[in-house]
């Protein structure tokens, strides 16, 4: 995910542990540096507004909002955000809705 | 046929009441989906019930064969019908109102009048007379034909609906249901996923290859759709909260449908207020211009 520090990306943690303190804690021992929801114990808001009912599930959203892939696994990962980090800038991809 | 009735998916209890009540009226109830074509018995009773609304009264109608038109009577009536059906068409839109640019401009009243409206029930009617007959294969045929030509979101479908399913229940082992495995997956909007997916694989079991192979590649098409295989997800959703209302597995069905609507690959990702680590409120469309990879995770 080094590699990835200089592209328009960013990976957003949504948390089920707990509360701030922690999700901290939990951080620190897994040398986890980057942003956290804090969600709380599920049924949790977050993980109710997604219906999320296993864990970890991902989901990768474009630079216009746009739902392109999820519960990516793995190498898959890193290869899908390779892929829509090189799509061009501006236009909805093909079936997305224009957000706004 | 009797893997119709278990796959349709309908209250098979309902069904099996209403099979216990007429058990001494099993042969009058025979022959309120199997007529003369099928005389020689060559059908096992599970149809018995099937056509809504069957009652004693109308087996016994059904049976006084003496007062009934003949098939071929019925025949010529469904040419009739047909051509008159054609006629009317052209008539309709012939006269219909139009606008400069000559786009139709159709009132309430004219929509209403459209003979694809109107004439459904005629060849229903016609069906009923000709119950158990190739002539009802016909008429149903032709009705679901003409019906699916018009339809919209507040439709009553139940004309269709219960052609579909007269079909599949009284003349499922029919070759004529050739027809039906090539028009089933796009009467969708007027029977449901369910019933289209059920009625594929039934017909994919019928005794003739024609219909078999026509059944095998509409089901194949249909997983090809778009988000095929959500929308046999969606289907399967669908029966369990019909068939199981109140249920657990059902209110979970309700979330696993939102799931399908909104958090569809191709579709905006629902935005919402969340608080960080160090208790600074965030929203996820705070990254618009970003690609974010969203990570649900715990060690709980």
């Amino acid at each position: 995910m080094q590699l990835l520090e200089a592209e328009p990306f960013v990976l957003i943690g949504v948390n089920s542990d707990g509360d701030a303190a922690k999700v901290r804690e939990i951080m620190e021992r897994e040398g986890i540096t980057w942003r956290q929801a804090v969600d709380g114990r599920p049924p949790s808001p977050w993980a109710r507004a997604w219906y999320v009912n296993s864990w970890p599930t991902s989901y990768l959203i474009d630079a216009e909002g746009v739902i392109r892939a999820r519960d990516l696994r793995g190498e898959a990962t890193k290869d899908k955000v390779m892929e829509v980090l090189a799509e061009p800038k501006g236009g909805t991809p093909a079936g997305g809705e224009p957000h706004r | 046929m009797v893997n119709w009735v278990a796959r349709r998916g309908r209250d098979e209890r309902e069904l099996l009441a209403i099979g216990r009540g007429l058990l001494p009226f099993v042969a009058l109830a025979l022959t309120a989906c199997s007529g003369p074509e099928n005389a020689s018995g060559s059908q096992t009773p599970a149809p018995a019930g099937s056509h809504e609304g069957t009652s004693v009264a109308e087996s016994s109608a059904a049976t006084e064969a003496a007062d009934a038109p003949s098939p071929a009577a019925l025949s010529l009536e469904l040419s009739v019908l047909q051509e008159e059906y054609k006629a009317a068409e052209r008539s309709f839109w012939d006269s219909a109102p139009r606008r400069d640019d000559g786009a139709f401009e159709l009132s309430a009243e004219d929509s209403e009048r459209m003979p694809s409206r109107t004439f459904p029930p005629r060849f229903q009617s016609l069906a009923e007379r000709a119950r158990g007959t190739p002539v009802e294969v016909d008429a149903l045929l032709a009705l679901l034909d003409i019906a699916g030509r018009s339809w919209w979101p507040e439709k009553d479908t139940s004309i269709e609906a219960g052609a579909v399913q007269a079909l599949l229940e009284c003349h499922g082992d029919s070759p004529r249901m050739a027809e039906l495995a090539d028009r089933l997956r796009h009467l969708e909007h007027v029977v449901g996923a369910a019933s289209v997916d059920a009625g594929l694989a039934g017909l994919a079991d019928s005794p003739h290859a024609e219909v078999r192979a026509l059944a095998l590649k509409a089901q194949a098409e249909r997983l090809l759709e778009p988000d095929g295989t959500e929308a046999a997800a969606r289907a399967l959703l669908e029966r369990l909260q019909r068939e199981h209302p109140g249920s657990e597995p059902a209110q979970e069905a309700e979330g696993l449908l939102f799931k399908l609507d909104h958090l569809r690959v191709g579709l905006v990702a629902p935005d919402q207020e969340a608080v960080d680590q160090h208790g600074e409120t965030f929203r996820l469309s705070d990254y618009r211009g970003k690609v974010v990879l969203l990570v649900f995770w715990g060690f709980w």
